[in-house]
């Protein structure tokens, strides 16, 4: 490789990793929390309600529960019904209703509803913590964040390519190598590089599907504007893209079969739908459309729509000859959201996504390790305490979060919004602390143990407050929210172990800076 | 570095247009499978690119190269537009 070639990608690589450091670490720490988003959510709910057994229960068909859900609300029938019917995880119907514009904008009406009883027992946007980091996985939860996300997800490309063709005439013998007893650089550079290159496929896919679904638009337009002549609707159409737009008869429907087309979809594709739609609700125009996973296939999903007043078809994939766009936006999908693997894949992704959140913190000691002799100390200092705050300060804001999460109490105020507003505050607390303190270490060591003490609280919390609910999920074979807690223990160990270990050799160090001994730990956070 | 930056997003991104659009013009695929392989292949293209850029001694020389090849590839898009209209 020639050298001059290798040099000015090792600099771009390190400035520019350097400067989407902090964003791609919360694409990946809240995106490895959302591998089990469902599992979050049910833990969420747990707390508010009872769990309930669907062993042996009659479960209230889906025409019976689109009724519950319409009963006494201003439902605007010229727009969607959607219910998601109950799963493994996740107990009890939800349904999205939509209601009459009476100015101020379109409005929907959220329920959670007993599957066995058909009591309304809940809102799930009141428990908005696994949307919440998954919004915030994808965009910030700011607007236009998922372009801005999808422009680190470049550069995290670019990282990546640049990486292996800096690391290629070492990547083989190089691949097993850590110098324990080396010098501090050469240690951080070969876990930099191990990591790197046992998470390469991985990260690999996730820099491509993450692209593809943040800022394919670009190639859509291009595409469009190019090869369709503007035709952007033609450009769907080709991909596969269906939009259901019944037109409204004003006849009311006559013994709509809805529990009969809910079956043969179950009959045909093999798997319960996951989300079932109706359009033109009560009118002989009315449309049932159905999507949902096909069972025993790899990223197989199905997608059909019925008329209801004859059961003809709207639209249902080709089983035998799908459209290559929408198929291949299913493996993208499945790929990237490890859907395809069950839950030991799940971990499998949850600890590659903490070792690249640790190849990003690596990376960027190596950064500031590399400039130490060339680049100020106040530079230097703001990289250190950035990566701090990006780091342990998002960690520290997630673990409040979830403590907003069970604290909060339910109704009759905007929940979502101040689950958000305990996110942010925590982590504007967290970063001005470290902007403001003097020794990065300690306060290295001091988030740490927010973080600890704030998952054994919860843990405290939840075993306190809430010990029946969670047994009553777990003996009706809802293990999450109990896995949750597990994952948190977990998490209150680690952040504990580590604490202690930095403590311990934080106290040596200024031990020695006591007895006039020069100081082996470098400013640089560890 | 800003100036290979401007090149490696703004002349990648183009590049990158302009060569899908090539193949999805020259390969005898249904048009399905032509929009997903340009979708799939339009983002490692780019980042291709972008290594390219960087590995510029200079932003000018960086847009040299994107600007070379893009004019060929634009004759190519040109050619193959027409030819197909």
């Amino acid at each position: 490789m020639n050298k001059e070639f290798v040099k000015r990608n090792t600099e771009a690589h390190g400035w520019l990793g350097l400067i989407i450091s902090g964003l791609l670490f919360v694409v990946f720490f809240t995106g490895a929390i959302s591998f089990f988003r469902e599992e979050v959510q049910l833990w969420a709910t747990s707390a508010h309600i009872e769990s309930i057994s669907l062993e042996g229960q009659e479960i209230i068909p889906v025409s019976q529960i689109l009724e519950i859900a319409i009963a006494g609300r201003d439902f605007n029938a010229r727009e969607h019904l959607t219910i998601y019917p109950p799963s493994h995880l996740e107990p009890y119907y939800t349904a999205y209703v939509d209601l009459v514009d009476r100015g101020g904008g379109e409005k929907v009406d959220a329920l959670l509803i007993h599957p066995v009883s058909g009591d309304i027992i809940g809102d799930p946007n009141d428990f908005y913590l696994s949307s919440f980091l998954y919004i915030v996985h994808y965009s910030l939860n700011i607007p236009f964040g998922s372009y801005l996300i999808g422009f680190v997800a470049l550069f995290f490309l670019f990282s990546i390519f640049s990486g292996v063709l800096i690391h290629a005439a070492d990547f083989v013998k190089g691949f097993f190598r850590y110098r324990a007893d080396g010098r501090k650089r050469s240690q951080l550079l070969d876990l930099h590089n191990i990591i790197g290159v046992i998470s390469l496929p991985y990260t690999l896919m996730f820099a491509v599907t993450g692209l593809i679904f943040n800022l394919v638009i670009i190639y859509q337009i291009a595409f469009g504007v190019i090869l369709y002549k503007g035709d952007l609707d033609a450009l769907l159409t080709d991909a596969g893209f269906v939009t259901v737009t019944p037109e409204w008869q004003d006849e009311p429907w006559s013994n709509p079969p809805v529990d009969e087309l809910y079956q043969q979809s179950i009959d045909t594709w093999g798997g319960v739908p996951s989300q079932m739609r109706v359009y033109n609700y009560g009118d002989s125009s009315a449309v049932l459309e159905f999507y949902g996973p096909v069972e025993d296939e790899f990223a197989g999903q199905f997608g059909v729509a019925y008329n209801v007043s004859d059961r003809s078809e709207v639209f249902s994939e080709n089983r035998n000859d799908p459209n290559a766009v929408s198929a291949g936006l299913d493996v993208v999908a499945t790929l990237h959201y490890g859907s395809f693997g069950g839950l030991g894949l799940r971990f499998l992704y949850l600890i590659l996504a903490m070792g690249v959140c640790a190849l990003i913190v690596t990376g960027n000691l190596l950064w500031v390790g590399a400039r130490e002799k060339t680049m100020s100390s106040a530079k230097l200092n703001f990289v250190g305490r950035f990566t701090l705050a990006s780091t342990a300060g998002v960690a520290v804001a997630t673990i409040f979060a979830f403590i907003a999460e069970r604290l909060l109490p339910i109704g009759g105020y905007d929940r979502a919004s101040y689950l958000s507003y305990a996110f942010v505050i925590a982590l504007v607390s967290a970063s001005s602390y470290i902007w403001l303190a003097a020794d990065r270490r300690k306060v290295l060591v001091r988030l740490l143990q927010v973080f600890t003490g704030a998952c054994f609280f919860l843990l405290f919390v939840d075993l306190v407050l809430y010990p029946s609910n969670l047994m009553q999920y777990v003996k009706n074979g809802f293990f999450a929210p109990v896995g949750v807690d597990v994952g948190i223990l977990v998490s209150a160990v680690l952040g504990a172990y580590v604490s202690i270990k930095l403590q311990g050799r934080l106290s040596s160090i200024s031990n020695k800076e006591k007895n006039n001994f020069a100081p082996e730990f470098p400013e640089t956070v560890n | 570095m800003w100036k290979k930056t401007s090149a490696a997003l703004i002349g990648g991104c183009l590049l990158s247009i302009s060569l899908t659009l090539n193949l999805n013009y020259l390969l005898p695929l249904s048009v399905d499978a032509l929009l997903m392989l340009g979708m799939l292949l339009a983002f490692p293209v780019w980042g291709a690119l972008m290594v390219w850029c960087y590995s510029s001694s200079d932003g000018m020389q960086a847009w040299k190269r994107c600007s070379g090849l893009m004019t060929l590839s634009l004759a190519l898009n040109t050619v193959l537009f027409f030819s197909q209209a």
